[in-house]
C-alpha cells in the first residue's frame, strides 16, 4: 500500500510488500506487533502461518519480551466478511492462484499472553514495565529458548490467568516445553529431560490450581505423555 | 426528531395497489416494444434515416455491429489476461473546514490470472489546497474563475480515474489482453454544458481526459488494452428512444408536433419502455450482449464537439448465471468498439470479472474498495489538518455550526 501523500506513481505502488513472505522466510516466518498492551499482544504474520498454540514468542525490541501464543485468526482485512463460493476446490495454494487478490485482503494474526522479559542477565517471569513496540517483529523461540525460559514455573501463573483459552493454552505449552527440554537435553528415548520437566511442571500447576480441581485435571489430561 | 414512520406508512399503503397496475401496463409494453425491436432489427437501413430525420430532443442510439436485437455470445474466455480497474472518491471542498482544501483518492487493482498470478491493490491520495488549486482561472476574463468543488471536482475525480487507468496499463508489458476499467462513464456527464468554461474544458478535457484516452488508444494499437466504463444497473433509454422513433405514425418524426391521443398519451408510449434495461432483460440470456449501439450526439455536447473517436459506443450485458442477474451497460470507445473482435475479448473477459464476484466485476469492485474514503476516515482527515493548521501556529476557525454539530452542548 502507497504511504498517504507520497505522491507515487501507480508503478512504485507495485514494490508493495508482496505476499511472498513464506517463500522469503522458509520454515521460521517472522511476525510483526499489530496492537499491544502491558499484558499482551496481537502480531500479523504471512497468510495462515501462525505460530501454534502454546509456542513461545519472543520480541527483542527495546529489551526483550517473552509471549505465550493464546489464539490465532485469518480474517478478511477490511471488514467483509469473506464468503464461501463452495467452489469445490480442495486445494488452498491453487484456490489463491485462481484468485491472486485474496492474499491481499485476508491477514493471519496471532494473540500472545505476555509472560515474561528479560532484565539484563536475567529472565524475569513478570510483566513488563512496558508493553512491546508496535510494529516490532516477532520471532518463535527455538528449542533452546524454550528450554531455558522454562527452567523456572512462576510463568505459568500468568498463562493461568489469561482469559483467553487459558488452560488449553497452558497445556499446549507444557507440552511444548517439555519437548523443547527433550530435544534441548540430547533427545533420549525415554523422554528424558521432558519427562522430568512435565512432572516438575504438573507439580506447579496442581499447586496453583488447588482450589480449582477440575481445571487441574483437565490441564493434566492434556499434558500426559 | 427523525423521520415520522407513522406518517410515511399511510403514504406506503397506496404504493401497492400502484405497483401492480403499472406492472401490468409495463408488461404490455414491453411486448410490444420487444414486436418492434424485432421488426426494425430486419430494416437497418429505415432506422437510420429515420433517425436521422428525426426533430427530437431524444437522443436515439443506433446498432453499429448487427441487428438491433442481436443476441451475442461471448468468445471463451483466455486463461491468461489482466484485470485492471480504477475508482475514486473525494472529500469535497467544505465551507466549515479551517483549511479550504479537497482530498481526492483513486484506488486501483491489477490483477493477472493464469500461469503468473499476482494482483495489486492500491490507492494514491491527492490533497489539494491553495487557491490556484481550488479554482481554475479564465485567462480571458480576470473576475472569473470556475471554483473546483461539486460537479467540477467530481469531473476532476473521472478524470484522474482514467489518467491513473492509461498509467496503469501502461506497465504492463505482456502481451495478455487488458479489460481496463471505469465505474460508469468516460464521459464528463456530471458538467452542464455551461459549466464548460474555456478554463475548465483546458483543465479536463485538453490536458486531462482526451490525453489520457489518447494515451489508452496508443496502448492500444500495439497489444490488446481494452478500456471500458461498466454501468451496473443503468437507467439509460436511448434504444427504446430509437423504438419509439421508429413507430411514430408521423412519416417525418417531429416531437414538437406530437400526434397525442385523447388521453394525452403519445402514439409512442406504446412501446415506451421506461429503460434499455427492461428491454434486454427480454433480449439476451445470461452471459450475451447486445449488439453495440452508438448514441446520436447533441451539437454542441461535450461528446461531439471534443471526444472524437473516442466517442462511447456501448453494448449491454446479461450478468451470467451463478451470480446477481442483471443488465450491465458497458461503455467503450468508439475505436474500440469498431473492432469487432477486441469488442468480442472485452465481453468474454467481463464475464470472467462478473462471475467472479457475484455479478459485478471484481477488480472494479476491489478498486472501489480501495478508493472509499469511509467515515471515520474522513473524521481523521478532518483531525489532522486541523493538527496541521494548529502546530503551524494558526488559529483553527471553524464555523459555529461545524462546532454545534460535533455534541449536544448542554
Amino acid at each position: 500500500m502507497n504511504e498517504p501523500g507520497s505522491g507515487q506513481t501507480p508503478s512504485e505502488g507495485s514494490d508493495a510488500p508482496p505476499q511472498t513472505l513464506r517463500a522469503a522466510q522458509g520454515d521460521n516466518p517472522i511476525g510483526q506487533i499489530v496492537q499491544a498492551d502491558i499484558a499482551g499482544f496481537t502480531a500479523g504474520w504471512p497468510l495462515h502461518q501462525t505460530p501454534p498454540l502454546g509456542s513461545l514468542l519472543k520480541v527483542d525490541e527495546a529489551g526483550t519480551i517473552y509471549a505465550v501464543v493464546c489464539n490465532a485468526r485469518t480474517e478478511s482485512i477490511d471488514g467483509r466478511p469473506p464468503v464461501a463460493r463452495l467452489s469445490g476446490e480442495t486445494d488452498l495454494e491453487s484456490y489463491l492462484e485462481k484468485h491472486p487478490h485474496l492474499r491481499h485482503l485476508l491477514q493471519t494474526t496471532c494473540d500472545a499472553v505476555v509472560v515474561g522479559h528479560q532484565d539484563g542477565a536475567q529472565v524475569r517471569h513478570y510483566l513488563p514495565s512496558a508493553p512491546a513496540p508496535l510494529f516490532a517483529p516477532v520471532r518463535v523461540c527455538s528449542d533452546e529458548e524454550t528450554a531455558r525460559f522454562s527452567q523456572e514455573l512462576d510463568f505459568l501463573k500468568l498463562l493461568l490467568a489469561s482469559t483467553t483459552h487459558a488452560d488449553e493454552m497452558t497445556a499446549a505449552c507444557l507440552r511444548r516445553a517439555a519437548a523443547a527440554h527433550t530435544t534441548a537435553g540430547g533427545g533420549s528415548a525415554s523422554g528424558g529431560d521432558g519427562r522430568a520437566f512435565l512432572v516438575r511442571a504438573g507439580k506447579e500447576v496442581a499447586r496453583l490450581l488447588g482450589a480449582e480441581p477440575q481445571r487441574l485435571t483437565s490441564i493434566l489430561r492434556r499434558v500426559r505423555p | 426528531m427523525t423521520l415520522d414512520f407513522q406518517r410515511l406508512a399511510a403514504q406506503l399503503d397506496d404504493l401497492g395497489p400502484d405497483l401492480r397496475s403499472q406492472g401490468e401496463e409495463a408488461g404490455q409494453r414491453l411486448a410490444r416494444a420487444l414486436e418492434a425491436a424485432h421488426v426494425w432489427a430486419r430494416r437497418p437501413d429505415d432506422l437510420r434515416r429515420r433517425l436521422a430525420e428525426a426533430q427530437t430532443s431524444w437522443r436515439p442510439a443506433e446498432p453499429l455491429d448487427g441487428p438491433l436485437d442481436a443476441a451475442v455470445d461471448a468468445p471463451p474466455t483466455p486463461a491468461d489476461y489482466v484485470a485492471l480497474a480504477t475508482d475514486g472518491s473525494h472529500i469535497d471542498v467544505e465551507r466549515h473546514s479551517p483549511l479550504p482544501c479537497y482530498l481526492l483518492n483513486v484506488g486501483w487493482a491489477r490483477i493477472h490470472y493464469g500461469r503468473s498470478p499476482d494482483a495489486e491493490l492500491a490507492s494514491r491520495p491527492e490533497l489539494a489546497y491553495g487557491d490556484h488549486r481550488l479554482a481554475l482561472d479564465d485567462p480571458a476574463d480576470a473576475s472569473r474563475q470556475a471554483p473546483v468543488r461539486g460537479d467540477l471536482l467530481a469531473a476532476v475525480r473521472a478524470v484522474r480515474e482514467v489518467e491513473t487507468l492509461a498509467e496503469l496499463a501502461a506497465i504492463d508489458d505482456a502481451d495478455l489482453p487488458v479489460a481496463a476499467l471505469v465505474d460508469g462513464t468516460f464521459l464528463l456527464w456530471g458538467l452542464a454544458r455551461e459549466e464548460i468554461t474555456a478554463p475548465v474544458k483546458r483543465y479536463l478535457l485538453d490536458e486531462g481526459m482526451i490525453p489520457a484516452l489518447d494515451r489508452l488508444r496508443a496502448l492500444a494499437r500495439e497489444r490488446p488494452v481494452l478500456p471500458a466504463g461498466y454501468v451496473s444497473r443503468p437507467d439509460r433509454g436511448e434504444v427504446v428512444h430509437s423504438l419509439r422513433l421508429a413507430v411514430c405514425p408521423v412519416a417525418r418524426v417531429d416531437c414538437r408536433a406530437c400526434p397525442r391521443r385523447d388521453d394525452g398519451s403519445r402514439p409512442c408510449d406504446d412501446v415506451g419502455v421506461t429503460t434499455d434495461r427492461q428491454l434486454f432483460a427480454a433480449l439476451l440470456a445470461p452471459g450475451q450482449r447486445s449488439a453495440v449501439f452508438v448514441r446520436q450526439a447533441t451539437p454542441g455536447s461535450i461528446e461531439a464537439q471534443y471526444y472524437g473517436e473516442h466517442r462511447p459506443a456501448t453494448f449491454y450485458l446479461r450478468t451470467p448465471l451463478g451470480g446477481a442477474d442483471e443488465i450491465a451497460c458497458v461503455e467503450m470507445p468508439l475505436w474500440l468498439a469498431k473492432d469487432g473482435e477486441r469488442a468480442a475479448a472485452l465481453h468474454a473477459l467481463l464475464l470472467d470479472q462478473c462471475r467472479r464476484n457475484m455479478g459485478y466485476p471484481l477488480a472494479l469492485m476491489e478498486a472501489h474498495e480501495q478508493a472509499v474514503i469511509t467515515g471515520p476516515e474522513r473524521e481523521s482527515f478532518r483531525r489532522l489538518m486541523e493538527a496541521e493548521v494548529a502546530a503551524e501556529g494558526l488559529v483553527v476557525g471553524t464555523s459555529a455550526k461545524a462546532m454545534s454539530k460535533r455534541g449536544r452542548w448542554l
